[in-house]
């Protein structure tokens, strides 16, 4: 176990490296962040100070060194354009997205698992036919779509739910139920494969000649093996959530980490896109590492080595 | 009960298939007597595997069409009995063992968990009872060290200790009946004769009834009372064992036997039977083995034989069977 800590730490560390590289590339690539901030009449000295202030007159290799240093040391350094630490602007951000991820990751699991389990009990019945059809469509279907469908019906027309913002729990609904949905269609399609193949294994027939009750040939033989590929899945989705959910974020106003990645992208703020992304990075590579974990309890012939 | 201990009546069992119909056992009828171990032997896709599936109606049953005019174990019939019932003869009636142990026990409860739910669910024993008799099992079965055993799980054991605790298992609700589907197939062959010689010492301990599906028709020599030999679906000959080995009617039962190596006789040549099993898609009228038989007569080709009682004992369907002994 020890080693097996030491290994993942060590891989965590190379994707974060791999990862506040790329970021660095792609964003210096998008252009020059001065000309977006100074102001209209500047003159080209106002800019080259600016430039030094910001520290972007540097040789690449060294802002890169710099900043990876800092990082080190848990300073993501300092935004541009809103004049504070990124650290402090992410923790400002992040209870909402966490809370947000977590709402639209346990509605998804409600859904999926047991719908998914169902129409695999009940495989190429109506009911089947009709859920794996709309599974489908809520996988085809763009999120922001389907985020703009739910305010149509639940905000503009029954005037149930607010449109958007930010307050008590009834805010949370429509931008949780968006998320959820997509997550949902593709897990639920994810737990009827597993869920199918598990039951047609020759162990559950051995299960059956025992004559147990089905209910115990479903939840003690089936439901954890199943359960197998669907961590892994609702893992990746969860990493995807909690570093924020861009296009749900910006269509329901939520103040979380996902619209001020979208605003430092827009505003070339270096720093702030670095960090968000080196957190969501980190959030993957977190999950990752408690899904292996997982792993072990679900599945014991998996030993962490 | 003096009864039959398996009553089976014109069993017929098709399988809908994106091809079409698939018949796989085809107007099917056989009994067992209490204590009586009989053999089922055919090649793969003949049906024997699925004629004793369907017994317990272990067969997918979206998918399966099955038909009797009687099924019955031990007096009970089983036609149009409710799941639930079924469910109590699983384990204390009949129990299987199947043919490969590595995926027919799951790798992900332990040896305890497989071999003590059956007893929990039908004997209704507390944990320490069922774990102690559990333990029995096992040492029954030939398993070393027991105790370490029954916490671990299916692959920290070999293959044939897997079989061992598959048997064990079957075991476990003192069976009238034990099927054996194939249970040394997937084996090596050292193991595969300590397999055989413990299902057969627990069968004669127990006296139950056994049913060993195989394909292997030397196998059944020293393990079965009767044989029961199975082409595309139907029974063509069943006949007390040494009543088959010494003088088999079928052609196909003597071209079986003429397959098989004989470990006193190695200087016989092996012979094959020519051409191939038909498609138990496309029925064809008459004998399904007639195309590769040379006794063919012209009514094989159109009428199918009947499987008649002889009076030596034998069922047959063969219009033109081998000429009596040729011991």
């Amino acid at each position: 176990m020890p080693l097996f800590l030491f290994k993942r730490f060590l891989q965590a560390l190379l994707v974060l490296i791999g990862v506040s590289f790329s970021t660095f590339i792609v964003a210096h690539m998008t252009g020059d962040p001065v000309e977006l901030m100074a102001r209209e009449n500047a003159t080209l000295e106002d800019k080259q100070a600016l430039r030094e202030f910001l520290g972007l007159d540097r040789p690449l290799a060294e802002q890169y060194l710099s900043f990876v240093g800092k990082a080190l040391q848990g300073d993501l350094g300092y935004s541009f354009v809103q004049q504070a630490p990124v650290t402090q602007l992410i923790a400002e951000r992040l209870p909402a997205t966490l809370l947000l991820a977590a709402a639209g990751f346990v509605l998804a699991l409600l859904i999926s698992v047991p719908l998914g389990i169902i129409i695999a009990l009940k495989r190429n019945t109506v009911w089947d036919v009709v859920v794996t059809a709309l599974a489908m469509i809520g996988q085809a279907a763009p999120g922001f779509w389907i985020g703009l469908m739910l305010v149509v019906l639940f905000a503009v027309e029954l005037k149930l739910l607010p449109v958007s913002g930010y307050g008590g729990p009834l805010y949370l609904v429509l931008p949780a139920i968006t998320l959820a949905l997509q997550s949902a269609a593709r897990l639920t399609r994810l737990v009827r494969a597993s869920m199918l193949e598990v039951l047609n294994a020759d162990y559950i027939r051995t299960a059956r000649s025992k004559g147990l009750r089905e209910r115990t040939i479903l939840f003690i033989h089936a439901f954890r093996g199943a359960m197998i590929p669907v961590v892994t899945m609702a893992g990746l989705e969860l990493a995807e959530l909690v570093s924020g959910a861009f296009i749900t974020e910006t269509i329901f106003a939520w103040p979380g980490v996902g619209r001020l990645a979208v605003n430092a992208v827009y505003q070339r703020d270096f720093p702030l896109i670095q960090g968000v992304v080196l957190m969501a990075a980190a959030f993957f590579v977190i999950i990752n590492f408690l899904v292996d974990v997982l792993y072990v309890v679900i599945d014991p012939r998996v030993k962490l080595k | 009960m003096s009864g039959p201990m398996l009553d089976v009546q014109n069993l017929s069992v098709t399988f809908q298939s994106d091809g079409g119909p698939v018949y796989a056992v085809r107007d099917l009828s056989l009994r067992l007597a209490p204590g009586e171990v009989i053999g089922i032997v055919g090649e793969s896709g003949s049906g024997k595997s699925v004629t004793m599936m369907s017994v317990l109606r272990l067969l997918d049953t979206r998918r399966t069409e099955i038909s009797a005019t009687e099924l019955a174990v031990d007096g009970q019939s089983l036609l149009g009995l409710p799941a639930r019932a079924l469910q109590d003869l699983r384990g204390p009636v009949v129990s299987y063992i199947f043919q490969d142990p590595l995926t027919a026990l799951n790798p992900l409860l332990t040896v305890g968990r497989q071999l003590t739910e059956g007893m929990r669910r039908h004997a209704g024993l507390g944990r320490a009872e069922a774990r102690a008799k559990a333990l029995d099992l096992l040492r029954r079965v030939g398993i070393p060290a027991p105790e370490l055993r029954i916490d671990q799980l299916p692959h920290q054991l070999s293959g044939g200790m897997r079989q061992r605790v598959m048997i064990a298992i079957a075991l476990a609700c003192d069976p009238k009946l034990l099927i054996a589907d194939e249970p040394t197939t997937a084996l090596d062959v050292t193991v595969q004769a300590e397999i055989v010689r413990l299902v057969q010492s627990i069968q004669a301990e127990r006296g139950m009834a056994m049913v060993w599906v195989t394909h292997d028709l030397a196998l059944l020599a020293r393990l079965a009372d009767r044989v029961v030999v199975m082409y595309a679906g139907r029974i063509i000959e069943d006949a007390p064992a040494r009543t088959l080995y010494s003088s088999p009617a079928h052609p196909y039962t003597a071209g079986l036997l003429a397959s098989t190596s004989r470990i006193d006789d190695p200087f016989t040549e092996q012979t094959s039977i020519p051409g191939m099993p038909p498609d138990p898609r496309r029925i064809a009228p008459g004998c399904s083995f007639a195309p590769r038989c040379t006794r063919a007569l012209a009514q094989c080709q159109t009428v199918v034989p009947p499987l008649v009682q002889q009076p030596d004992g034998r069922r047959l369907a063969c219009f033109n069977p081998l000429p009596e002994a040729h011991t």
